[in-house]
């Protein structure tokens, strides 16, 4: 079942189209990258699913009830996540957490059970100090547990990890990772690797509309080159695997009759690309080769398209 | 607990931990405190100037001078001090964006905008109350008789001006977003309402009659009528601006 589908989505501010008739599925209990460059519109299309900004146009619908502008997260359906949450400076976090939770009408006892519970979620347990004092990261942090606290259906987060050290990043993302079983994230980012480490699907934005979406396998084996590296300990190596190579670019070795042709290699230093048709077939006959000259290789690998090959294929 | 109840209590302790609360109730009461000494000690501080072959005779205060330095101080210090302190009260969560998360919990834009209002009321029927109380205290040490007459009318007045600069507080705020939005919304209206009063006979709808000159019904000066009906105009317009504010905050949105 998807828990939000939009359909269509239209928004412009004064003359410019930021969102030009995107749509998207999200399936329950995923981690949906929603990906895009500063500007892209991200934040705008989180806003109106959020039901915090106008639409120009199109359909929002969260778990099959429309979102309808001023009536901000279908009465606690929807968990937000802002950028930069804002919180009451004089406020601790578990008094925080219980306003919050007497905000969505929870009973008070499951309030101060969940609190607890989401508060060691983020390290913020023992934390008595006012938010006021707290540093961006364990702001972000309290931002996670807050939103989580009254078991949303779905979590939008707007760039979660954008301005938080390597260490908050990581935490962030295990945590984002953890409740994928309890919710579903929609995740806006523009680092990729977060997207690599924690989501199951992405959807690109770029220029107001959807320029890629699908699974991360999906893209990556609809966009697979097929390539081969492989790097060698020294150039004498390098020479010795390519001996058998004849004239007309096929990789022969003297022992085997089937060759292995390859459309075109980048030769650099110890290290060599091949670009080749069949990957397996390929694979194999230069493990062979290997095998047989006793040729050590430092690495032998086949390429995997990157989050940010992909990324530049689809802004392209 | 409600909704309601819930952001209520978020924002008394905003006002105890921000010591907003305290400082108001520093200032009331210091007003109240004054009222009556001030009355008491200018006859004879000007009297003791004694400036050479001039005699300044003044008739001995009464209880009714001090009531009127009360009314004086409150409708002007106190609002002031009122209306600053409270100078952010929409803006400055809109501002920030403090609002966002408690919204996407399903609160009602209605209820934040009515519960602001409910606390700030109470805070300031609490310091007008503790101003009241010390005036009243030192009034009857000092001079002991009052008048009584239309007693409750004539302090409700300045009372009520309060809560119609709270709205107006709220509603500039929502329509800005900002503080400097919300103080000159609230010095618009007023320079609105002194323009008003130079057209004869609009004092009695006009909400600035309240404001100041209620004292004049503690001994009969006044009739009651001349400030039941701005006092009327006055409640109504507070809930007008009530209105507004949630109709404003419904549209535009956090």
């Amino acid at each position: 079942m998807d828990v939000l589908n939009v359909r269509n989505l239209k928004k412009s501010f004064g003359d410019r189209r930021v969102i030009d008739g995107i749509s998207l599925d999200v399936p329950e209990n995923s981690v949906y990258g929603f990906i895009g460059v500063n500007g892209a519109g991200k934040t705008t299309t989180m806003r109106m699913i959020m039901g915090l900004l106008q639409k120009d146009g199109g359909e929002i619908t969260v778990c099959g009830k429309p979102v309808a502008y001023g009536e901000t997260g279908l009465g606690g359906l929807i968990g937000y996540l802002p950028d930069v949450p804002e919180f009451y400076g004089f406020m601790r976090p578990m008094e925080y957490m219980r306003m919050c939770g007497a905000i969505s009408r929870m009973p008070s006892g499951l309030v101060g059970e969940r609190a607890r519970e989401l508060l060691g979620l983020v390290g913020l347990k023992d934390q008595r100090k006012r938010i006021g004092s707290f540093s961006r990261g364990m702001k972000q942090r309290l931002g996670v547990a807050q939103a989580l606290l009254n078991e949303p259906r779905l979590l939008i987060c707007d760039e979660p990890t954008s301005a938080l050290d390597p260490i908050g990043r990581k935490d962030v993302l295990g945590i984002l990772g953890d409740i994928r079983d309890r919710t579903t994230v929609l995740l806006s980012t523009h680092i990729l690797s977060d997207v690599e480490k924690v989501c199951d699907r992405v959807a690109v934005l770029h220029g107001g509309k959807i320029a890629m979406d699908g699974t991360l396998g999906e893209l990556r084996s609809r966009h697979r080159a097929d390539k081969i590296r492989i790097e060698f300990m020294s150039a004498a190596d390098k020479a010795s695997f390519l001996r058998p190579l004849d004239e007309a670019g096929s990789l022969e070795p003297a022992s085997q009759g089937s060759g292995v042709p390859w459309v075109a290699a980048e030769d650099r230093g110890t290290e060599l690309t091949l670009e080749v048709k069949d990957v397996e077939g390929a694979m194999r006959a230069m493990l062979r080769i290997l095998t047989d000259r006793r040729i050590m290789p430092l690495r032998l690998e086949v390429m995997e398209p990157g989050m940010e090959g992909l990324f530049l294929e689809a802004i392209a | 607990m409600t909704p309601f109840a819930a952001f209520c209590g978020k924002e008394l302790m905003e006002v105890r931990r921000t010591y907003r609360l305290y400082i108001l109730m520093a200032v009331f009461a210091l007003l109240g405190l004054m009222s009556p000494i001030v009355a008491k000690v200018i006859p004879d501080l000007i009297g003791g100037m004694g400036i050479e072959g001039v005699v300044i005779t003044f008739p001995e205060s009464t209880a009714m001078d001090s009531w009127t330095q009360f009314f004086g101080n409150v409708s002007q210090i106190g609002i002031l001090a009122l209306v600053i302190v409270y100078g952010g009260i929409m803006s400055g969560e809109l501002s920030k964006g403090t609002l966002v998360n408690v919204l996407s919990k399903g609160i009602g834009r209605g209820e934040v905008v009515m519960s602001k209002f409910a606390v700030a009321s109470a805070v300031w029927t609490a310091c007008y109350l503790l101003s009241f109380a010390a005036a009243y205290a030192y009034t009857e040490f000092l001079w002991d008789s009052n008048e009584t007459a239309d007693a409750a009318l004539a302090f409700a007045c300045p009372w009520a001006y309060g809560l119609f600069m709270l709205s107006i507080l709220i509603l500039g705020g929502i329509a800005f977003k900002t503080t400097y939005g919300s103080l000159l919304t609230v010095l618009g209206a007023t320079v609105l309402m002194g323009l008003a009063s130079l057209i004869p006979g609009s004092k009695w709808v006009n909400p600035l009659t309240v404001s100041g000159e209620s004292y004049a019904l503690l001994n009969g000066a006044r009739p009651p009528m001349e400030f039941a009906l701005p006092l009327a105009v006055c409640v109504s317009l507070t809930a007008a601006c009530l209105a507004a504010s949630v109709l404003a905050f419904r549209r535009k949105g956090a």
